[in-house]
């Protein structure tokens, strides 16, 4: 080990008692001995570190945040609710916008029919698993996990084409597409510790559906996917892993 | 912690929910945010919590259980290699000299906030949280000496930081 080497160590380390059984913390210390200067610059270090802790101001934690943690309840975002003054005198043009939006509705609902293909559904996903999103169910058990989807009126009778061994399940939840509610699977590879995601759709709420029973694999975004139909559902398995990690799983 | 049950849940929420909310302020940078992934990293240790069974082992099994939700909740953009010590650029921080005034708080807590990371993850849990770098390392589920890497480098950005900004 050389001075540099050494001397990064050791500025990572409060006291020998910490790297005691680590082997280079243990050399590090021992070169320290032998070199003055070294010893200073941990010895400096650990002054400044004290500084910089001690000047830390503490974090005001919210006041409701324990009594959330001890409801033992999933997290819910608070939602700020506003109050529109509505005066009488803004009615004719409230009218207006109503029926503005009510043509708007229809049109996103025409839209939206339009926009229900498989290829966009496939974006969706990959573009949902890369933003904020948290489960509404977490379990390692696949009954629970249909049991939550199903109670959500999302679709819950899917059929696993892929192997689960070495995988273990951690959740799901729902998410919205133009207007129909797809399923969300969440699952781990142990030995890779990435994450890879299920999506399920109905059949019927769709088109341009997948190959039948076998994967289409394709990538999109970073993302390695693999789509597919069966008898009920249609099917994006999709994570940001490697292609021929992907395709081990089938 | 409670000396007849330690891992009663109302005790392990007491003892640690103000430190795991601050390392949840220092990664998702908004409260809201951060008050859900320590309720969320709460519940799953009410329902997983029982099957821990080295008790000295709770601090960090819910710091890497906030920090797996986040990860979880937010997709990086970018990746963030392990760097060996080999691999590092030898920038060796001048550790003889200490600032002159007295370190601003805020200012520090400023220049930490602006820090890849990278390199405020472990930054946070070893100056805020008082970890060692094994029990940074374990959290992170990074290799010792890719932390050690990136304290020693994240120290040296926050003392230019800091210098900058006097």
């Amino acid at each position: 080990m050389n001075r540099d080497e050494a001397l990064k160590i050791l500025l990572s380390v409060r006291s020998r008692e910490e790297g005691a059984g680590d082997s280079l913390v243990e050399e590090a210390f021992l070169q320290m001995e032998s070199d003055p200067e070294l010893k200073q610059a941990w010895e400096a270090q650990q002054k400044w570190d004290r500084a910089i802790k001690q000047s830390i101001p503490a974090t005001p934690i919210p006041q409701d945040l324990k009594q959330r943690i001890l409801s033992r309840k999933e997290p819910k975002k608070s939602r700020i609710s506003k109050i529109i003054p509505f005066p009488p005198s803004l009615w004719l043009p409230w009218a207006a916008a109503a029926l503005l939006v009510f043509g708007l509705g229809i049109w996103k609902i025409e839209r939206q029919e339009e926009e229900r293909n498989f290829a966009l559904f496939e974006v969706h996903a990959v573009d949902y698993t890369r933003g904020f999103f948290m489960l509404s169910k977490h379990s390692e058990k696949m009954d629970e996990i249909r049991g939550w989807l199903s109670a959500h009126h999302s679709p819950y009778t899917f059929q696993i084409l892929f192997h689960t061994a070495g995988m273990e399940q951690l959740g799901c939840r729902q998410v919205e597409f133009c207007g129909i509610r797809s399923s969300m699977v969440c699952f781990e590879i142990e030995g890779l510790k990435k994450e890879v995601h299920l999506f399920i759709v109905d059949k019927d709420d769709i088109k341009n559906l997948p190959p039948y029973g076998v994967p289409a694999f394709s990538e999109k975004h970073g993302n390695a996917l693999a789509c597919w139909t069966d008898d009920r559902h249609g099917y994006v398995l999709t994570g940001n892993i490697p292609m021929e990690e992907l395709k081990k799983l089938f | 912690m409670n000396e007849n049950n330690p891992l009663e849940f109302e005790t392990v929420v007491e003892t640690f929910y103000s430190s795991l909310f601050r390392f949840g302020i220092s990664l998702a940078g908004n409260e809201a945010d951060a008050s859900d992934l320590t309720q969320q990293t709460f519940l799953i240790w009410a329902n997983k919590g029982e099957q821990l069974r080295d008790q000295s082992k709770v601090k960090t099994w819910l710091f890497t259980t906030l920090y797996r939700e986040f990860l979880r909740s937010r997709r990086r953009e970018k990746n963030h290699p392990s760097q060996s010590l080999d691999e590092m650029e030898l920038e060796i921080p001048d550790g003889g000299a200490l600032p002159s005034h007295e370190l601003d708080g805020q200012k520090v807590l400023e220049i930490l906030k602006g820090l890849d990371e990278t390199y405020r993850e472990p930054l946070t849990l070893f100056y805020l949280e008082d970890l060692s770098y094994k029990e940074i390392a374990e959290i992170l589920e990074v290799p010792i000496g890719t932390v050690m890497s990136r304290l020693s480098r994240g120290k040296g950005m926050l003392r230019q930081g800091l210098e900058a900004a006097s």
